[in-house]
């Protein structure tokens, strides 16, 4: 079980150029601003491609600038996380939480019902019926969090989850986090710029300059 | 409480420019108003002419919109998001029908669709013996030639202001770009699309210019309400108020229910 990416993207003038080999393990991805660690999670998402190089996860080609092999993000089983508004507005906790699961096809009862004893079960029940608007920016990334979890994806893609939030509240999630990473095998990201998440949360770092 | 601060600020001849401006616009509806012969108002409207250029009216106006939706929406799509050369150029004449005169749309509309000599139009008639001008479609083309860019206006603005991250992330969830457009692209869309459909309505429902150039003014099966309007004016000008205080109302109910929009009563 392997992850490895190796080539570059260009978007207008800006170009990254990256070397990136995963087991199944966490991944802390460190660098200055503007070094592209976001741009690297989107690569890994399918949200963009790469202009030189490939993506193989697995023994499968998920993106090839060559033989132009590229497969899309909804068809790559990845769960993403952002340092905010990572949560569908005009969805309540409950339905944000089954988004992941009636798009794989499952019936709206049905993935209610998942997604109601998901929360429940991490004991969010006070939320379900909430609209993101609602809630605090701890209680959004821990719903977010809940969510990206949900469908079991193969690739976790973090980006920046705890920064957001207040310097007090971000243990517990922290916690949280490692948790639910661990529960599950798969290609773990995290981008941060806290030293703290790099040792507490992730196996290796990877710095990107 | 800024408001008003604001508004209690404004120098004397700002305030009295805005109440000679206000007087203005209020005059004439006030006069409109007064004409209106309440009593009657409600057989003026239901009786036989009326009634049936306001039903065609409706069926057209309505008709025009879905037209404008229609088309709008993947133009408005295609011009706020995807890069390509000369786009400012398909943008001007997208939005080219919104200035210009109205007849001179009908003008061109007949040139283009006209039986004898258009430049489709012939093809059309000869072909399957298809009339669109002097027809009822003819009306829905010409109302939605002048509602269509006051939609992609409106939705391409919209489009323009959703983060997305949205969208991207809905990829990552699984969605295909069909459910990705259905069920986050047009949900956050909403609001726009709603003011962008009002917008379009009343416009296509106010026609008269291009509308009676193209389609005529034929009682019963092109003449829209504004053009009984016009009509009635010398024949029964009660009738004529009576049809355009109709259409103010509609109007008034068009800005009410965009007054999140535009009156920013809420937030």
């Amino acid at each position: 079980m392997t992850l490895s990416l190796s080539g570059t993207v260009c978007i207008g003038s800006f170009t990254l150029r990256t070397e990136v080999s995963a087991e199944n393990e966490i991944i802390a991805i460190t660098g200055a601003n503007g070094v592209g660690k976001t741009t690297l999670l989107r690569l890994l998402a399918g949200i963009i491609n790469l202009t030189t190089g490939s993506l193989l996860i697995d023994g499968v080609t998920y993106d090839d600038a060559t033989t132009d092999i590229f497969v899309p993000a909804n068809k790559r089983g990845v769960a993403m996380v952002f340092q905010n508004e990572t949560l569908l507005p005009f969805l309540s906790v409950r339905d944000n939480i089954a988004f992941p699961l009636r798009m794989s096809g499952m019936s709206r009862s049905q993935s209610r019902e998942v997604a109601k004893e998901a929360i429940s079960s991490h004991g969010l029940s006070k939320l379900a019926y909430l609209m993101p608007r609602d809630l605090s920016g701890g209680q959004s990334q821990r719903v977010a969090i809940v969510r990206a979890f949900i469908s079991t994806p193969k690739i976790i893609l973090l980006d920046e989850p705890l920064s957001a939030l207040d310097e007090n509240a971000r243990p517990e999630l922290r916690k949280f986090l490692r948790e639910k990473m661990s529960e599950i095998s798969g290609y773990k990201f995290v981008v941060t710029h806290d030293r703290q998440d790099v040792d507490q949360i992730s196996d290796r770092e990877i710095h990107l300059n | 409480m800024t408001k008003r601060k604001a508004i209690s600020r404004a120098p004397w001849f700002v305030g009295v420019g805005a109440v000679l401006g206000f007087i203005y616009i209020c005059v004439p509806l006030v006069g409109l108003l007064r004409k209106i012969s309440w009593s009657s108002l409600v057989s003026q409207v239901s009786s036989g002419p009326t009634r049936d250029a306001l039903s065609l009216s409706l069926v057209t106006s309505i008709s025009a919109t879905v037209v404008s939706v229609f088309f709008g929406l993947p133009l408005a799509w295609v011009l706020a998001r995807v890069r390509f050369r000369g786009s400012s150029l398909v943008r001007a004449l997208v939005m080219l029908p919104m200035v210009l005169p109205p007849v001179v749309g009908g003008v061109a509309l007949l040139a283009a669709y006209g039986k004898s000599s258009g430049l489709v139009g012939a093809l059309l008639f000869d072909s399957f013996g298809l009339q669109l001008t002097f027809s009822p479609i003819g009306v829905v083309i010409a109302e939605a030639f002048v509602a269509l860019p006051f939609l992609v206006m409106a939705v391409e603005g919209g489009l323009r202001a959703i983060d997305s991250r949205y969208e991207e992330l809905a990829s990552t969830m699984g969605a295909n770009e069909v459910k990705k457009f259905y069920l986050v692209t047009l949900r956050l869309l909403r609001p726009s699309l709603v003011a962008g459909i009002a917008v379009a309505w009343a416009r296509a429902l106010g026609e008269f210019g291009a509308t009676i150039t193209f389609a005529g003014n034929i009682v019963g099966r092109t003449q829209t309400t504004p053009l009984a309007v016009y009509l009635l004016l010398e024949s029964d000008p009660q009738a004529a108020y009576a049809l355009s205080f109709v259409l103010l109302v509609i109007c008034i109910g068009v800005l009410v229910s965009m007054r999140d929009k535009w009156l920013g009563s809420r937030r």
